[in-house]
């Protein structure tokens, strides 16, 4: 009884010692007091059972963590977000900065079994905090993600973002968007340099707060996962929303050829997107959320943005990879020039530990695109090789081949700079895509050497083709037709300045070979049949002969008119010279060899009946040559 | 001149002498640029197009072999190649003896075969020029053979517990890449005959196989991917349980085990990761009803890059689709060079095959059948593994898993140890129980450790895989078209 008594009578004590005394040591103070006043009320007796090494420091802790967890598990057992309410957050926060702080000071002394055991409820307690902070921090950009959908779809029509109207709705039909659900494709083809805040800054510096303390707990890895797995979605619907398809390698491949063209072109877009505008926006989000943590934040930063940089570069690789005909090679140029001008953005975005693989994966995907193109001109000088001379073309005009190649290489040199830079990369040590210019080597660039080999393949071509003539003369009107129509594609393009004006004139030489053989071949026979010698006019048999040599004239002359008329000169200015020079050569010569024919005896007095065309006659004619009409209507009489 | 880019210094004599007898003295290569310059004689050469020539030729070679580790490969493979079967030439004919043997002897498709293509190569040798050159023909088809056949008794020497682990799967993608390297030589050296037709048809054949091999090597990329994310839920595991901790209480027991449900969940995600995946595309641009669903706290599972609608399991059939070993009449009319295309072809899919076995991948299946007629050399090794990997799909404790790596097995296993520790521990814990737990621990950080440090150097192997294979066909296929000239 009577120890019970006392027992009681202690409690009391310790009560009022602890009611009274606000602090520790006021409590200590007023024990020490009351010691002094009976010793039933020894120090021994007051003090707890417990801590008899160090009751002070472990009172201190035991009523610290109370606290603690009075008010953390308040805030943990809450159903409504904690972030809803700024004050409620900042007193979670401030109450878990203590927590950390507690377990920070007491750790040392971790040793001591009841503080031990203390710290253990601690971390039991830092525990529930944190599982509470992760999903605070996914709901926050959740919710904030979805808000910013619908922001972007209320601005719409402010425009902020530069918006190409016409191209809206062709995204449109690809999306299969659902009336008001639908969120609008930014089309940011005038103006990358925006970034976009996909959560707003009050959000961001929310979500801040928790990661430096998720962080400072050791839960880091949770909190980039979270952060991670919820912004990946987030950019993985926005690049799906390009209208960009996941696609296999062997789908690729299978995919009409019409439809990898636009494929690509939602590529080109989606990439620069995604490199210049969503790619930094993430990595700006990411700098901001884990200021200060720069290894959370490069690490979380590649979790994004892994899966949509390599959905981006397999598609890439695909092309690359996929068939290298001839016409593929404007759309492969654009890729390549997209990836080009993309590589200072993958340098600068992913020059961290985590993300270098992506750059280097990047790089080899755009050689393998230089490859890709290099094999396409190969391919381009398979075709003309084994182009087969068939049949001749009618009339010795332009061969398709000529038109084929000549319109693909100007077309193929409007892209000049890329091309040098992928034909230098043949030789050069590789990487330098920062300055096309840098090439710019004048008439020796390798593209140059390609340009003049292609021509090379063409003309052999060509003159393998020539020999499909029978006529000689025909043959030269082929060479002459293809060479001028080459010529005037060289002068007039790119071209011109890739193979050099002694190319040029050298061609141009050639085409004058080729009138000069015409010539030669075509009217030399004829010209001879009126070649008046001396001994030609010998008076015996002399006048027969210029009458049989009048009538072979006229036999020759209807042969090669009615044969020449069917053929084509297709440049109207060369046919124009063709029959100026025809006209200069026979004119003269005829009229001279009619002048001696009418004052020549034999002609007898009605020279003319033997003269079928006068001068006149024959000018008209010529001036009917090349005028590529059926043979039928050559005669005229 | 061009061949001195991969020859070896202090070798030089033994390639030089084989070189030369393989090439009767000129390569293809340069044969067809004589010929092209030949019939060029009427085209002025300017002093730029022959830079140009010089240029082109020069690189071709560098084309073949532009990297340090595939000269070595290679210089590897030609040296013991070479150097063996000139050093062991007796040795080397006995070889070939059993061969012909070997199909002499066998049953139905191969009646025909009375004439091996090593017969029909020595009649021709006989009846055509001195037997220098098509005996080096045949000796490279044959120490073709022997080399994937040495590689993959090597590979299948394994025992049960290495079987499937990193490190044997990485040597399966090492010997594939040498494989492929010494095929791309034998095509290299070769290029005139590949476009004679039935050839160019089973090169062709062989080059569409090996771009179905590149999704593959796309989607196990993915797939290594997903192991990381695995490995996430672990290193977390070990951060909570981390055994420098003073002692281990209730809230580190609850973050592990949240880990480990996370891991779980993500496990089993895998598996019908497809319907997930898909339900999930369809939800875009609605209010991603379906992150409801999950339940919370679970990080979802990594998207595939490739679509979605994908199966590992079509693409390894249609890889194996119409694969059949060449009878007789393509092996003559091919000079023998249809046999090392079906056994490319063969490695191509077994090694496919085996990584679609080993790693996660969308809508796995093993069904693939291989029929490798047993007289090839190779054969014995490759369908007895084939056989081993199966068997190990069937035993009871892996016939759901989402990958047959040893590593996956050990992660699972270590998991649910884990995961039942957790569950029944109670606190405080006694000393008993914690030394239990540290235990698993440990074993749990080591093939954490142990699958960490290999999934980096395997993912770049499968990427290496995927480059050789590109590389390999883009130069198949432009001496293919480049052969078709006539010049």
């Amino acid at each position: 009884m009577a120890e019970n008594g006392e027992d009681k009578l202690i409690a009391v004590a310790r009560h009022i010692a602890k009611t009274l005394g606000r602090t520790e040591t006021m409590a200590d103070d007023i024990l020490q007091i009351f010691s002094k006043f009976d010793d039933r009320f020894s120090r021994e007796k007051l003090s707890e059972k417990i801590d008899d090494d160090d009751p002070r420091s472990y009172a201190a802790l035991e009523h610290a963590l109370k606290l603690l967890d009075c008010q953390i598990t308040q805030y943990v057992a809450v159903d409504q977000p904690i972030w809803t309410d700024s004050a409620d957050s900042a007193a979670f926060l401030d109450a878990i900065d203590d927590l950390l702080a507690t377990i920070r000071d007491w750790n040392p002394m971790a040793g001591e079994k009841p503080i031990a055991a203390c710290l253990n409820r601690a971390d039991d307690l830092l525990q529930q905090a944190m599982f509470r902070l992760e999903e605070e921090f996914r709901l926050l950009i959740e919710r904030s993600g979805e808000s910013i959908d619908l922001n972007r779809l209320s601005d719409k029509s402010e425009s902020a973002v530069n918006f190409s109207s016409d191209s809206e709705d062709e995204e449109d039909g690809g999306i299969n968007g659902e009336g008001e659900e639908q969120i609008p494709i930014a089309h940011p083809i005038t103006d990358y340099d925006f970034v976009i805040d996909a959560l707003p800054s009050g959000t961001i510096n929310d979500l801040h707060e928790i990661a430096k303390r998720m962080v400072a707990a050791g839960f880091g890895k949770e909190c980039s996962h979270v952060y991670s797995s919820c912004r990946r979605d987030f950019l993985e619907e926005s690049i799906s929303r390009l209208g960009l398809q996941k696609l296999s390698i062997e789908e690729v491949q299978k995919m009409p050829w019409s439809e990898l063209e636009d494929e690509i072109e939602r590529w080109n877009r989606a990439a620069n997107v995604a490199l210049r505008i969503l790619f930094p926006s993430e990595r700006r989000l990411c700098d901001r959320i884990f200021f200060g943590l720069s290894s959370a934040a490069d690490f979380s930063f590649m979790e994004v943005c892994r899966g949509s940089t390599i959905q981006l570069l397999n598609f890439a690789d695909a092309v690359a990879i996929g068939s290298r005909s001839p016409e593929r090679l404007f759309k492969i140029l654009d890729v390549f020039e997209t990836l080009r001008d993309l590589m200072p953005e993958f340098e600068a975005l992913f020059c961290d530990q985590y993300c270098l693989f992506l750059r280097t994966e990047a790089g080899t995907n755009w050689k393998r695109l230089g490859e890709a193109i290099r094999v396409i001109f190969m391919e381009l000088e398979n075709l003309i090789r084994r182009d087969p001379a068939k049949s001749a073309v009618p009339g010795g005009s332009l061969h398709p081949i000529t038109r084929y190649v000549m319109n693909y290489l100007r077309a193929a040199c409007r892209s000049r700079k890329t091309l040098e830079q992928v034909f230098e990369e043949n030789i050069l040590p590789a990487g330098d895509y920062r300055n096309p210019d840098n090439n710019d080597r004048s008439s020796s660039s390798s593209l140059s050497v390609q340009m003049d080999w292609i021509m090379e393949l063409l003309e052999s071509n060509l003159e393998a083709k020539s020999k499909m003539y029978r006529d000689p003369a025909l043959c030269s009107v082929f060479m002459m037709n293809n060479g001028r129509y080459i010529v005037q594609k060289v002068r007039d393009s790119e071209l011109g300045s890739l193979l050099g004006d002694d190319w040029i004139r050298k061609h141009i030489a050639k085409i004058r070979q080729c009138h000069s053989n015409y010539q030669r071949s075509s009217w030399n026979k004829i010209l001879g049949v009126l070649k008046l010698d001396s001994s030609s006019v010998a008076p015996n048999g002399g006048s027969n002969s210029m009458k049989e040599r009048l009538k072979l004239f006229n036999s020759c002359f209807d042969e090669i008119c009615k044969a020449q008329s069917a053929w084509v000169i297709f440049d109207e200015q060369l046919r124009t010279e063709l029959r100026i020079s025809v006209a200069r050569n026979l004119l003269p010569a005829y009229r001279n060899f009619l002048g001696r024919f009418q004052i020549a005896p034999e002609a007898g007095k009605h020279p003319d009946r033997h003269i079928k065309y006068n001068v006149d006659d024959i000018e008209a004619r010529i001036n009917e040559l090349f005028e590529g009409r059926g043979g039928s209507s050559g005669g005229r009489k | 001149m061009q061949r001195s880019d991969y020859r070896p210094k202090g070798k030089e004599e033994d390639l030089t002498e084989t070189v030369s007898k393989k090439q009767g003295g000129t390569t293809g290569e340069e044969r067809r640029a004589e010929q092209q310059i030949v019939g060029e004689k009427k085209f002025r050469q300017s002093s730029r197009m022959q830079e140009f020539k010089r240029r082109r030729w020069s690189t071709r070679p560098s084309v073949l072999i532009d990297q340090s580790i595939t000269r070595k490969t290679i210089m590897t493979s030609i040296c013991t190649v070479r150097v063996s079967t000139r050093a062991d030439n007796v040795k080397g004919r006995m070889l070939a003896r059993r061969y012909v043997f070997a199909y002499r002897g066998s049953s139905a498709p191969f009646a025909s075969f009375g004439r091996s293509i090593l017969s029909i190569r020595r009649d021709q040798v006989h009846s055509m020029e001195g037997n220098h050159e098509a005996s080096s023909l045949e000796l490279e088809l044959e120490s073709f053979q022997k080399q994937v056949a040495d590689r993959f008794h090597d590979l299948s020497a394994v025992n049960s517990e290495d079987l499937l682990s990193l490190s044997w799967i990485r040597r399966l993608l090492d010997a594939f890449i040498c494989c492929q390297e010494e095929f791309r030589v034998i095509l290299f050296n070769n290029k005139a005959l590949l476009s004679r037709p039935p050839l160019d048809r089973l090169i062709n054949e062989f080059f569409e196989r090996s771009v179905k091999g590149l999704d593959v090597c796309n989607a196990i990329r993915d797939g290594i991917e997903q192991i990381r994310q695995w490995q996430k839920h672990l290193e977390i595991v070990l951060c909570a349980l981390d055994s420098h901790q003073r002692t281990l209480g209730e809230g580190q027991f609850r973050r592990a085990k949240k880990a480990l449900i996370d891991l779980a969940i993500g496990m089993l995600d895998e598996k019908d990761s497809g319907s997930v995946l898909a339900h999930r595309n369809r939800s875009f641009g609605r209010n991603n009803t379906s992150r409801d669903n999950r339940p919370p706290g679970h990080f979802r599972s990594l998207s595939w890059s490739i679509s979605r609608n994908w199966s590992a399991a079509k693409q390894l059939l249609a890889i194996g689709n119409n694969l059949a070993a060449p009878r007789g009449n393509e092996i003559t009319a091919t000079n023998g060079l249809a046999v090392p295309v079906f056994t490319m072809n063969s490695v191509l899919l077994f090694v496919m095959w085996a990584l679609v076995a080993a790693i996660p991948c969308q809508d796995r299946g093993l069904q693939t059948h291989f029929s490798i007629p047993r007289q090839f050399i190779w054969a014995a090794p490759i369908l007895s593994l084939h056989e081993r990997i199966l068997e190990e799909s069937k035993k009871r404790e892996r016939r759901n898993a989402s990958g047959l790596l040893k590593e996956i097995h050990q992660i699972e296993k270590c998991a649910r140890h884990m995961t039942e520790l957790a569950d029944s521990v109670q606190f405080p814990l006694i000393e008993e129980r914690e030394a239990e737990v540290r235990q698993a621990v440990k074993e749990l950080s080591q093939v954490c450790e142990a699958t960490k440090d290999g999934l980096d150097p395997l993912e770049r192997q499968v990427r290496e895989v995927f480059h050789r294979i590109v590389r390999s066909r883009t130069e198949g296929l432009g001496s293919l078209t480049r052969a078709n000239n006539p010049e």
